[in-house]
């Protein structure tokens, strides 16, 4: 029964987060509870295309995977795990008697009575410590990846590895030392301290960002846009918001990738070329994606806690709002990025301000000039000296000054800069259609 | 768990012996070792003397080799140390941070080997 099976393959990933953080709170071993979630699904695997999928998914894998910890407690051999097994066992029987529910019983039985599923506000606290968990400041950007991915968003080893482009040998040694350190170093499962919040926060929607970012322009691939990890980072997001509904930034995060998800369609026309802002089918904008964001914007900007993401959210805003890009609002986007240039002053946020500037007036050939001018000063930091769109831009200003022999070697250096197909063969349509001229 | 934290400065970036910085910091140190071992989360603790003065041994195919100066050179040494209670790697944290040093040098945390 394969539409079983990859019923069981969504069911993993959606149940991943709630089972492995309702096995958190008992077991605070991440590589155990890890392992006995993966048993479950194997379980499942086993008797679901049988004895068909159970109406509660989460409370079967739960107690199955609960079983699976007796049994590996059980066998342990040292003095430490005989200790955690009576306080396991304690807490289980003391609580509610959540291994009433054999897993064994409940596949034959078919339908399960009313589970015992922890409250589902509980539940909330115990996901929002496991992705606190994930992304632990003491863990490096590669570990809060893939451990987010594997943990909460339920991808396997391999799908992780392939999203990144790397071994599923690499992936899988990642995520063991990641594991390893949160154990050795001791990472609580825990809610962070109060004033650690903020920045607790910041590292996870940062990480977030980062997945999504590495979806938009997939680098070294052959798509444009690499749309599961970017359903990924959305399902991510979409989980912060969830457990954190006071967080404006979140809430902006979710908004921001909304918005640009939005376009996806329009990025790549038929011929698989890349489409720019300016000459995208704007028809073929998600209209239930574009009102999302925009009612999470506004949701967010009435809290009166704005940030990077919601000002990032409101300039992708601008351009859901204009009917055809000549309606675009250039100045009100030149003053965004000129708020956000004032929290993160980085020169690609310093360029933006630059191209919205010059978007504002396209014939006054002064302007065009002198924001050359101001872009050339810039190329020297180093986060631009090997930041494709930069020699994008720069070019394009060329074109609109004429210059074009200089306007052909800037698009050589863009060409050299980026590894994705689309994005090469668009770049290089344009610098052989300047040969022509 | 017990951590170790380890503290690593450089002599030119703190403040100037004899100077008003120099006896707050001082102060500063005092009041730290005070506080956590009022705590109870103090198991010991040590400055060391300047890296002038320490010596490398090593032993290799059975030679003792010793070496004038520190294991490395390196812009910041390794100067003091706390060997600390904590429950958990935050809290851990929470401690380092407060090491007069951490403003200016860095504190690395090591959590303590256990053999069971």
């Amino acid at each position: 029964m394969p539409n079983v099976k990859q019923k069981i393959h969504d069911i993993a990933k959606l149940d991943s987060g709630y089972v492995i953080a309702s096995l958190m709170s008992k077991l605070h071993d991440l590589q155990l509870c890890e392992d006995c979630y993966q048993d479950a699904i194997l379980a499942a695997l086993q008797y679901w295309p049988k004895n068909g999928v159970p109406s509660h998914t989460k409370a079967w894998l739960i107690t199955t995977a609960h079983r699976k910890a007796l049994d590996i407690l059980r066998r342990g051999q040292n003095f430490r795990s005989k200790q955690d097994l009576i306080i396991y066992e304690a807490q289980l029987t003391a609580g509610e008697n959540t291994l009433k529910w054999q897993a064994d019983e409940i596949t034959h039985r078919g339908n399960v009575p009313s589970p015992h599923i922890p409250a589902a506000n509980i539940m909330d606290d115990e996901q929002l410590k496991l992705i606190f968990m994930c992304c632990h400041p003491a863990l490096n950007r590669q570990a809060q990846i893939a451990l987010s991915l594997k943990i909460i968003g339920g991808l396997t080893t391999q799908e992780i590895a392939s999203a990144f482009l790397t071994s599923e040998t690499t992936m899988a040694q990642r995520l063991v030392r990641a594991k390893q350190k949160i154990k050795a170093a001791g990472i609580s499962f825990k809610l962070p301290h109060l004033d650690q919040l903020v920045s607790r926060v910041d590292v996870i929607l940062s990480t977030i960002y980062f997945i999504y970012n590495e979806s938009y322009v997939a680098t070294k691939s052959d798509a444009l846009t690499n749309v599961n990890l970017a359903n990924e980072a959305m399902a991510l997001c979409r989980n912060v918001c969830h457990f954190m509904p006071n967080n404006a930034e979140a809430k902006g995060l979710l908004a921001l990738i909304l918005l640009q998800i939005s376009r996806i369609d329009a990025r790549v026309n038929e011929a698989g070329e890349f489409v720019t802002l300016a000459q995208q089918d704007r028809r073929l904008w998600r209209v239930e994606q574009v009102s999302e964001g925009k009612a999470l914007l506004i949701a967010a900007l009435t809290q009166q806690n704005i940030g990077k993401y919601q000002l990032l959210a409101a300039i992708n805003c601008c351009h859901a709002d204009a009917k055809h890009y000549k309606n675009t609002d250039w100045p009100q986007i030149k003053l965004l990025y000129e708020q956000l240039y004032k929290l993160e002053p980085s020169p690609i946020i310093l360029m933006n301000v630059i191209i919205s500037d010059a978007q504002t007036n396209l014939a006054d050939m002064d302007l065009q000039y002198k924001l050359l001018g101001q872009l050339v000063l810039i190329e020297r930091e180093n986060e631009l000296a090997n930041y494709q769109p930069f020699y994008a831009v720069k070019a394009d200003f060329q074109i609109r000054l004429a210059q074009i022999s200089a306007a052909i070697i800037t698009l050589d250096k863009a060409i050299q800069l980026t590894q994705n197909t689309i994005e090469i063969a668009y770049l290089t349509k344009k610098r052989d259609q300047l040969c022509l001229h | 768990m017990q951590y170790m934290l380890l503290i690593y400065g450089s002599e030119s970036l703190g403040p100037t012996p004899g100077s008003d910085a120099f006896t707050q910091y001082i102060a500063a140190y005092t009041a730290f070792t005070a506080e956590i071992k009022e705590s109870g989360a103090m198991i010991a603790g040590d400055g060391l003397q300047g890296v002038a003065t320490a010596t490398t041994v090593s032993v290799r195919n059975g030679k003792t080799e010793i070496v004038d100066g520190p294991f490395a050179e390196t812009k910041e040494q390794f100067g003091g140390y706390y060997l600390i209670e904590a429950k958990d790697l935050d809290e851990a944290t929470l401690i380092a941070a407060k090491i007069p040093t951490a403003k200016h040098g860095r504190i690395e945390i090591r959590p303590v080997m256990v053999f069971n």
